[in-house]
């Protein structure tokens, strides 16, 4: 006789994944004679992951160089700036991982970052004598801004400049990725724009390329295009109803089988092409006038060829603009795209011309190595979004552009420091964080903290300073050596959507 | 008056603020690195000159100059730290490769020993000592090779591996 049998009942087949307990940021040091490690820490600031090293004789784990090498690395020696947190940011040029334009959307430069995915690893070396960022850092350059997307696992890549048409790569949210994708072969992801539109006058022109000059807003189904011209006269330009950008940048995973036919690609061969030659999905905006930050603030190809753009939801669109000696802020009223309106906002300081200046003294760009000028990150639910750069020559200091993608609401910020870099990062569903590469010596550790951008852009007016440094904790983040040592924050690339309403996995509200 | 937010652990300045409260806004209360400090600034006074005495009084360490010449003058000094670092860098990779060299002949020591003890005299040892020499010789040299150079560049270029080629 057949017994029967009783199952209970599954409770839930679903894993669930706090999304706060997913790695955050990772803090770096290696001292050139003495010890460092990687420190990783998840959105709770609770430690996560350590590689630690006590820095004496040799072998794994000593995190110093011994005699020709760095033992942990595939590199000949620990001198090498890539590697080495023996030196501050201050008006050093060369690949300081201390640098403030070091970090960005894509990570750390010199230091590929730990994530989800990466068990207990924090970061790794992407250095091999300095050549390893100077591989990535064509990414930390071309990247462009992407909004209101909770999936932030792609990146899209504006890759020429200047006199050409712009040329466009969807991929992954890699640097490596990008290098190899760019210098390596060319395949259906790669697409060019057209570049002819209107002037101020009503006369038809050759607009210039930018690096990094475009921005993708997920929600609204848009895309932005800045061009230029050779005197950094803006022109931004609005794709409506864009296919979807994630998709299509995910599309590439048959590349590392089919690289060889995929060397034939064609720029036009992408089904974006026809998409993107379509004057019917096209919104011009208004051009700026003769006064240019490239003209008039200070010249160099940063403050012509290299705009940080963001376009709200409102239509607004919001550019962060380096030159040599400051940044400038310009906006286009989505409500009124005839006009740029230098002069109908009343809350930040303007001269007639430009939306804002912050200003203080010598600040160089990418003309002075791909490894410096301008970076933007975004908050985890796309809502929030911050461009950035140094404000004292190479890598020390910051200017800093906060922008709430909503409505255009903007805050910022000026640390006018000769010294350290700052490394800012996206924690939590809506928050910035901000880590400072000052001096670890005496046991404070690296110093860190985060604000909360949705609080802080409703709290304050628009336009006001937020004053990012007085956020840190000292003596709350390892840096692996109590004496004299300048850490770096590499930021982790994490599931961002497990924060949003629509995530791989449940939302927190649902734990 | 204007409020100077202080890095007293490297010892620059980081901000000027009209108020004492924005000032404060900039400085976390855990950390003593960083202090407000009073004063009367200038048009002539350039953040980066700005240093505080062992009194805590701050003061322009370049008076009377104008913030261009100011400028040079820093440039200066950071040319001036930087090649310092270098070298020490590049100071303390002679002084590791000697030392690695060295150790690498310890064996040949040893060997020495028992053929000088089989042999009656001390050839092989007197050998091997002077080949110890030669790269402490080498090593003195580079030294001195590197504190001649003068500019980061030269510095950067020094190849120590050649000194003991």
């Amino acid at each position: 006789m057949a017994r029967k049998l009783t199952t209970a009942s599954v409770a839930s087949q679903q894993k669930t994944i706090n999304p706060y307990s997913q790695p955050c940021f990772t803090v770096y040091s290696l001292h050139h004679s003495h010890g460092g490690g990687y420190y990783q820490y998840d959105h709770n600031f609770n430690i996560v992951a350590a590689d630690h090293g006590t820095g004496d004789s040799s072998g794994f784990g000593t995190w110093r160089t011994y005699t020709t090498s760095a033992t942990e690395f595939f590199e000949s020696s620990s001198s090498y700036n890539s590697t080495q947190t023996s030196s501050n940011a201050s008006s050093n040029a060369s690949w300081i991982v201390a640098h403030t334009p070091m970090v960005g959307y894509l990570g750390h430069m010199s230091h590929s970052s730990g994530g989800s995915g990466a068990g207990n690893m924090g970061g790794w070396t992407m250095s091999g004598r300095d050549n390893g960022p100077s591989y990535r850092s064509f990414g930390f350059r071309d990247v462009c801004p992407i909004v209101n997307e909770t999936h932030q696992d792609y990146a899209i890549f504006s890759g020429a400049a200047a006199n050409t048409e712009p040329v466009l790569m969807f991929l992954k949210r890699s640097a490596t990725e990008y290098y190899n994708m760019r210098h390596n072969g060319r395949y259906s992801q790669q697409t060019v724009l057209p570049r002819q539109y209107e002037d101020r006058d009503g006369n038809a022109e050759n607009y210039y390329s930018t690096y990094g000059g475009c921005c993708y807003n997920k929600k609204t189904n848009k895309f932005l295009v800045m061009y230029t011209t050779s005197s950094g006269r803006f022109k931004p330009v609005v794709y409506n109803n864009v296919p979807d950008l994630r998709e299509f940048s995910h599309k590439n995973s048959k590349i590392y089988s089919e690289s060889t036919s995929g060397q034939s690609d064609q720029n036009n061969n992408s089904s974006l092409y026809e998409y993107f030659h379509n004057s019917a999905n096209i919104t011009e905006y208004q051009q700026i006038e003769t006064w240019t930050t490239y003209n008039n603030a200070g010249s160099m190809d940063e403050a012509r060829y290299r705009p940080i753009c963001f376009l709200c939801d409102n239509g607004d669109i919001v550019a962060f603009v380096q030159y040599n000696a400051g940044v400038n802020f310009w906006r286009w009223k989505g409500s009124d795209q005839t006009h740029d309106q230098r002069q109908t906002d009343g809350q930040l300081s303007q001269n007639g011309h430009y939306h804002h200046q912050m200003s203080w003294t010598t600040l160089y760009g990418y003309e002075q190595g791909r490894q410096f000028g301008s970076r933007w990150q975004v908050s985890s639910d796309g809502k929030f979004a911050w461009a950035y750069c140094a404000s004292y020559y190479y890598g020390a200091g910051a200017y800093v552009m906060m922008v709430r993608i909503s409505d255009g609401k903007l805050l910022r910020y000026q640390t006018n420091d000769s010294g350290d870099g700052r490394h800012p990062f996206p924690i939590g569903p809506s928050s910035m964080g901000w880590g400072n590469t000052a001096n670890g010596d005496g046991g404070a550790g690296m110093r860190i903290g985060a604000i909360d951008l949705k609080y802080e852009m409703d709290k304050r007016d628009y336009g006001s300073d937020l004053g990012l440094d007085g956020v840190y904790m000292a003596y709350n983040f390892e840096c692996g050596h109590y004496s004299t040592t300048y850490p770096c924050l590499i930021p982790a690339k994490y599931d961002t959507s497990l924060f949003c309403s629509e995530p791989h996995m449940p939302n927190v509200s649902e734990l | 008056m204007s409020f100077i937010v202080y890095n007293t652990k490297d010892n620059h300045a980081i901000g000027v603020y009209d108020t004492e409260q924005a000032a404060q806004n900039n400085v976390s209360v855990s950390d003593t690195t960083y202090i407000v400090v009073e004063y009367e600034w200038k048009e002539t006074d350039y953040l980066v000159s700005m240093k505080l005495d062992a009194d805590g009084v701050l003061s322009n360490k370049f008076p009377g100059k104008t913030i261009e010449e100011q400028k040079s003058l820093i440039e200066i000094e950071d040319a001036a730290k930087r090649l310092v670092e270098q070298v020490a860098f590049k100071t303390e990779k002679i002084k590791m490769d000697s030392a690695d060299y060295i150790n690498e002949l310890k064996w040949k020591l040893t060997r020495a020993r028992d053929n000088d003890l089989v042999n009656g005299n001390s050839d092989s040892m007197a050998e091997v000592l002077a080949e110890i020499d030669s790269i402490r010789s080498k090593s003195n040299a580079a030294e001195v090779a590197l504190n001649a150079l003068t500019t980061e560049e030269e510095v950067i270029a020094f190849d120590v591996k050649e000194q003991f080629n």
